[in-house]
């Protein structure tokens, strides 16, 4: 058994483009780091548009309901798998610790 | 509570157009009544609607102010149709006056037929009023589950 | 702890466009109700303009005047003072008997109405489904 094989985590960040160049490099914890803060930015760039076309929606501008609602399910879906990716992060590190070292 | 205010409002035009309803329907039977109770022929009765203040829900004041721009619809009263009636030479009628006419109701049945559409279409207009008035409660409901 | 900061201008948005929707169902009603009467004029209630006016004004809504006070945040003062208007629609197609209801297009703008107010509120309850989410943390 190979302890290196913990470093095999940085797989996780080249199946997602966000960090593709980058993550090989790095050391897995700061990988990982950057890539929950680029999707909490994105999530929340989402959730702005949302809001954004709701307030347009409410006015009686913008294109209409399809464009709201398209906006609020893709936020309310990306939140979802953010709060996923991260309940799967704490759940991965909280495995680790209780290892017997 | 906004929505029972409106629903009120489509009550009141069902009850308004019903009451229209039955007029005609008694105009057409009686198209040809010569002879009613009060003497002479049947008269046409039609009835005159008036916008009314929807009933405020509740307290007046404020609330009074914004409520009475919403109105409601009401038979204001029933009137009899001030035209003289037909006359037709039918000497041999039992009710044919002295010269051989007789007076007969001054009911025209096409115009019936035609206000008995638009009846319809207006009762029909209100009912989905109300339904779509209980459709958006119903659906703010959901927002408790 | 401030738990009105977590609901922000967006459901304040919501709950008051559900409001004046409401009110314009009331006066679409009784322009229905009265397609008959004589000398009617139709009405409506006009809102967009003001709700857009009230979230522009955003920031220098309302302040707090007390140190003591809790001051509103963002937008929502002055979008609760949004009432809408009501606007006489004119006379122009009226009949003989001075009713200038129009039939057709008050149905539209009962459906368009309608469905706007089921949207709103599927809107606002994916928002508070999504808070609870976030306070669940989990789905």
């Amino acid at each position: 058994m190979q302890i290196s094989a913990i470093g095999n985590i940085s797989g996780l960040t080249q199946s997602l483009p966000i960090q593709g160049a980058q993550a090989a490099p790095q050391s897995p914890a700061v990988g990982f780091g950057n890539l929950l803060q680029d999707m909490v930015g994105k999530v929340s760039e989402l959730q702005n548009n949302a809001d954004q076309s709701i307030q347009s929606l409410a006015t009686g501008q913008g294109k209409g309901l399809h464009e709201v609602m398209l906006a609020v399910e893709k936020a309310s879906i990306s939140f979802q798998m953010l709060t996923q990716v991260r309940n799967k992060a704490v759940e991965a590190y909280q495995e680790i610790m209780r290892m017997p070292v | 509570m906004d929505f029972f205010s409106a629903m009120d409002i489509s009550a009141s035009a069902l009850t308004a157009e019903r009451t229209r309803m039955n007029l005609i329907s008694s105009n057409l039977a009686n198209a040809n009544s010569t002879r009613t109770a009060e003497g002479g022929p049947y008269r046409r009765k039609d009835a005159v609607f008036t916008a009314t203040p929807a009933p405020a829900p509740g307290s007046f004041g404020a609330a009074l102010g914004k409520a009475a721009q919403a109105r409601g619809v009401e038979v204001s009263q029933i009137a009899e149709d001030q035209n003289p009636p037909r006359l037709q030479y039918e000497p041999s009628h039992p009710d044919a006056d002295p010269q051989g006419y007789v007076a007969y109701p001054n009911v025209n049945v096409v115009e019936e037929m035609a206000d008995m559409i638009s009846a319809s279409r207006s009762y029909e207009a209100n009912v989905t009023a109300a339904q779509a008035a209980k459709s958006m409660a119903l659906k703010t409901l959901e927002l408790m589950r | 702890m401030p738990v009105q900061g977590i609901f922000g201008t967006t459901v304040e948005l919501l709950g008051k466009s559900l409001d004046l929707r409401a009110k314009r169902h009331a006066l679409i009603s009784s322009n229905l109700a009265n397609v008959e009467t004589p000398g009617y004029t139709p009405s409506e209630l006009s809102f967009e303009g003001q709700l857009k006016s009230a979230l522009n004004q955003g920031g220098k809504g309302a302040s707090a005047s007390h140190p003591r006070h809790i001051p509103i945040k963002g937008a929502s003062g002055s979008l609760q003072r949004v009432e809408g208007d009501v606007v006489d629609l004119g006379n122009a197609r009226s009949g003989p008997d001075g009713n200038g209801v129009e039939l057709e297009a008050e149905m539209g703008r009962m459906a368009e109405n309608q469905i706007m107010y089921n949207a709103t509120v599927q809107i606002l309850g994916k928002k508070f489904e999504g808070l609870k989410q976030a306070i669940r943390g989990t789905l």
